[in-house]
């Protein structure tokens, strides 16, 4: 424990240096990049076609990095800006002038196919367009897509994937019955059981399994853990807190493990009742009634723990004492006779384990 | 397919060895296969194969299986669903179980269908089978994709003993567009009892803030088959009642909380968080989290704060940090502190192909010096016949996608989302228009510039701020493929 404090304080640098990085690529006027002062009003005040620019679209089947001009389009009519060396023009920033990176492509779109239905009029959907001073996104709001019938059907059946390839990337908005957020991997369930169909719009069973699949070959946090933003079961120091986890709650050890998941750790770990390791899992007293943490009272608010290591069947622990005249007694919970009758005992076989 | 190799002490036979397993895992995915009798066939298999020389051995030396392999086609212009094979069985009284059978869904009339399933429970790895025949249905009306009503009903046989028969009756209602109601019921025929119920409601007031309240009960003791001894010991019941708030302030800031309140058979607890994340750069290449959290329980809890990072230092270099410190309320093994730290980076040295190195260290009751150190490689392909044959198959689609990891459709992603390079053929792109000088542009378009609509249409324009700032990038990979 004593080396905590030292390793606490050399990662709590390396987290700064990580910040620091991020600010000092998001600040500073020597840092800031050009941008070019382009007016979309002033060309369409003098008639330029949108397409004289923007011809790639014409053919564009699906979404491209850009359609942003190359320069020399521009030069094609401002070549005497440049002669003349006005750079600053339309740059903001000469010395960081240089390509653009693509933007990021996250729709299904074609605007081969939507150039015909609104008859080459791109104001249908880019009702407003950006200029120099004012903060208007190049990209139509949704509301553009959902004015058309088939695109709002479309929204209406969550349909999603049609147009988006990913909708975890978004805000809280645009719908709340699809929102991820929150403590998403906690909460799922209550929308997941009544909903598979629609969850598998985007995820196919491949995404499910990476958790839920009783047979994968290791944890989800083992194989991803690089997502640090993910509130992963079992992420950090699982092992040491599984005992406190498992107390209470109802993310329960027994929705995902089987019986023996426990038992092949703690053998193998030499934390059994007769191991001689001190940290075997029952406390002194176990055994005794009337001990504050006697076995009894623990197996009636928590069974499953129990039977995770000592399900065996008819070779399990409890029926050497609580078979039908053993010294351990009756074992059933008060309500048991109201829910079964003596006459299932012959047609069960697990009741004849102890009622012999 | 990735492959890993681990180095990290396990214990066996009471004593910490050091072990070095190696896994590839395998998903493969075909699509839309052409074929004369179903519509959107679709081939899934999902599996791993293991190597882990070190002594003594828990399981074997070589070690595999399958999480999926199923066919799954659509019939009767679309109405009929059938799967075949090791699937994943999700809804109703079945909830979550892994399978080997039929599933089909029958649609009947206006979103009225039946579904039935029916084969053998798969046996998890390290445990116990849960049964060896399973069967059920679902009889449900989907109204919308965010409106439905079930009633199902699941039977497990184990050994010739009922181990499981449950009736259930699910529920979820999107009355408006921000607000969102659901619940489930599963009632335990076997034991005549509630074996779990759940509620919850979600509810947007505005773009920026949900709110969420939920109360789930659950009887743990009906987890445990009813062919197995323990199924008579205990009639134990939990309940918990919270709810969760998530704000989002500016789109570079995401905040939350969470509480609630457990209500044990010998007390209560509480459980409780709070979260926080910003992201910094224009491209969003850097994302800071802090976490704190509080669990008590009647026997035990913890105060635990963990603190991540997540920095994009070139396109294709990556690195996140984490530390994660836990106190204990009693002392476990004789200590009361737990602390880990993990960090990785990787980097992205060719379309498709991505390595990864982790390393943890720690202090913890357990482990009195924790380190691991664990290697990915991921890489895939995928191939879509249509391209290969032409014209002629461009008229008939047929798409095989194979081994496309979810890890290389999340890179992809996170490669685009970062303005990076993301594929061949925006690296020509860019190269050209280096040639050519700046590239025109808008002046509201950042250097990311978002090429999609800020989420809902109302909102684009509403911003006010750059469009990069309006649609997250996300560069630490909230992405589908990945977890």
């Amino acid at each position: 424990m004593r080396a905590l404090p030292i390793r606490a304080a050399a990662l709590l640098l390396c987290f700064l240096a990580v910040a620091c990085a991020g600010l000092l690529s998001s600040r500073g006027p020597e840092l800031q990049a050009d941008r070019i002062q382009f007016s979309h009003a002033k060309h369409i005040e003098a008639e330029v076609e949108c397409m004289t620019c923007h011809y790639e679209v014409y053919e564009s089947e699906a979404l491209g990095p850009s359609y942003r001009p190359l320069e020399e389009v521009c030069m094609e009519c401002h070549f005497e800006e440049r002669d003349n060396g006005n750079c600053v023009m339309c740059h903001e920033n000469v010395q960081r002038a240089g390509p653009f990176p693509p933007r990021g492509l996250h729709l299904n779109l074609s605007h081969v196919q939507h150039i015909e239905r609104v008859e080459e009029d791109c104001r249908v959907c880019h009702r407003d367009l950006p200029e120099p001073r004012a903060s208007i996104p190049v990209v139509p709001p949704m509301d553009a897509c959902l004015s058309c019938h088939e695109h709002a059907q479309d929204f209406a059946d969550g349909r999603c994937d049609r147009c988006h390839e990913d909708l975890n990337r978004y805000a809280l908005q645009p719908v709340t019955r699809f929102s991820h957020q929150g403590d998403w991997v906690h909460t799922h369930p209550l929308s997941a059981r009544s909903s598979a169909e629609t969850c598998a719009r985007c995820h196919d069973q491949r995404f499910c399994a990476d958790c839920h699949a009783s047979t994968v070959a290791m944890p989800v946090e083992v194989q991803w853990p690089e997502r640090v933003d993910r509130s992963f079961v079992h992420r950090n120091d699982w092992i040491s807190r599984h005992p406190v986890e498992a107390e209470g709650g109802t993310l329960l050890c027994q929705r995902c493990h089987g019986e023996s998941f426990c038992v092949d750790c703690h053998r193998t770990q030499n934390l059994t009742a007769s191991g001689t390791d001190p940290r075997r899992p029952h406390p002194r007293g176990w055994a005794f009634p009337g001990s504050a943490v006697f076995h009894g009272t623990e197996a009636r608010r928590d069974i499953a723990r129990c039977a995770a290591c000592h399900d065996e069947g008819g070779n399990s622990i409890c029926i050497q004492c609580h078979r039908v005249g053993g010294i351990g007694g009756n074992p059933h919970p008060p309500s048991w006779l109201r829910r079964h009758d003596n006459g299932e005992i012959p047609n069960n076989g697990m009741c004849l384990f102890c009622h012999l | 397919m990735r492959t890993f190799v681990l180095t990290r002490e396990e214990p066996r036979d009471g004593q910490l060895r050091r072990v070095v397993p190696t896994y590839e895992l395998l998903s493969l995915r075909a699509a839309q296969l052409t074929n004369p009798v179903f519509t959107d066939l679709t081939v899934i298999v999902t599996g791993w194969g293991a190597i882990d020389p070190g002594e003594p051995q828990i399981g074997r030396p070589l070690d595999g299986d399958l999480n999926l392999a199923y066919a799954e086609g659509r019939l009767l212009d679309q109405r009929l669903r059938l799967r075949v094979g090791r699937q994943m069985l999700i809804g109703g009284s079945a909830r979550n179980m892994q399978f080997d059978g039929l599933a089909g869904e029958l649609t009947i009339w206006h979103g009225l269908g039946l579904s039935v399933h029916g084969g053998m429970p798969v046996t998890p790895r390290f445990a116990t089978d849960l049964g060896d025949l399973m069967g059920g249905t679902r009889l449900f009306w989907r109204m919308s994709s965010q409106s439905e009503i079930g009633v199902s009903f699941l039977h497990v046989v184990d050994e010739d003993i009922t181990s499981r028969q449950e009736v259930g009756a699910d529920a979820r209602w999107a009355p408006l567009s921000t607000l969102s109601v659901g619940g489930q019921i599963f009632f335990s025929v076997l034991d005549q009892r509630l074996a779990e119920g759940d509620v919850g409601v979600q509810w947007q007031p505005r773009q920026d803030l949900q709110v969420a309240a939920d109360y789930r009960h659950t009887a743990p003791d009906l987890f445990i088959p009813a062919s197995s001894i323990f199924s008579v010991f205990s009639d134990e019941e939990r309940d918990e009642v919270g709810g969760d708030v998530s704000y989002r302030p500016v789109p570079r800031i995401r905040l939350g909380g969470d509480y609630h309140f457990r209500l044990l058979e010998v007390g209560g607890g509480h459980d409780t968080g709070i979260r926080a994340r910003v992201a910094l750069g224009r491209a969003y290449d850097t994302s800071l989290g802090v976490e704190a959290r509080y669990l008590h329980d009647p026997s035990n809890g913890y105060v635990h704060a963990r603190v991540t990072a997540s920095h994009r230092l070139t396109a294709a270099l990556a690195m996140t940090l984490e530390a994660a410190a836990y106190r204990f309320n009693d002392p476990i093994n004789n200590q009361d502190m737990s602390f880990t730290g993990v960090a990785t980076a990787s980097y992205d040295f060719a379309p498709r192909w991505q390595v990864l190195v982790s390393g943890v260290t720690g202090v913890t009751p357990f482990l009195a010096r924790r380190f691991e150190i664990m290697a990915r490689l991921s890489y895939g392909f995928s191939w879509d016949s249509s391209e290969a044959q032409g014209a002629e198959a461009a008229t008939e689609p047929e798409q095989v996608e194979a081994a496309e990891t979810e890890e290389e459709q999340a890179e992809a992603a996170e490669t685009e989302e970062d303005g990076s390079a993301g594929s061949e053929e925006e690296t020509a792109e860019a190269g050209s228009e280096s040639g050519d000088g700046a590239e025109g542009d808008s002046a509201d378009e950042t250097e990311t510039g978002a090429e999609e609509p800020a989420g809902d249409g109302s909102e684009g324009s509403e911003a006010g701020e750059d469009a990069t700032d309006e649609t997250e990038p996300e560069p630490d990979g909230a992405s589908e493929g990945q977890p």
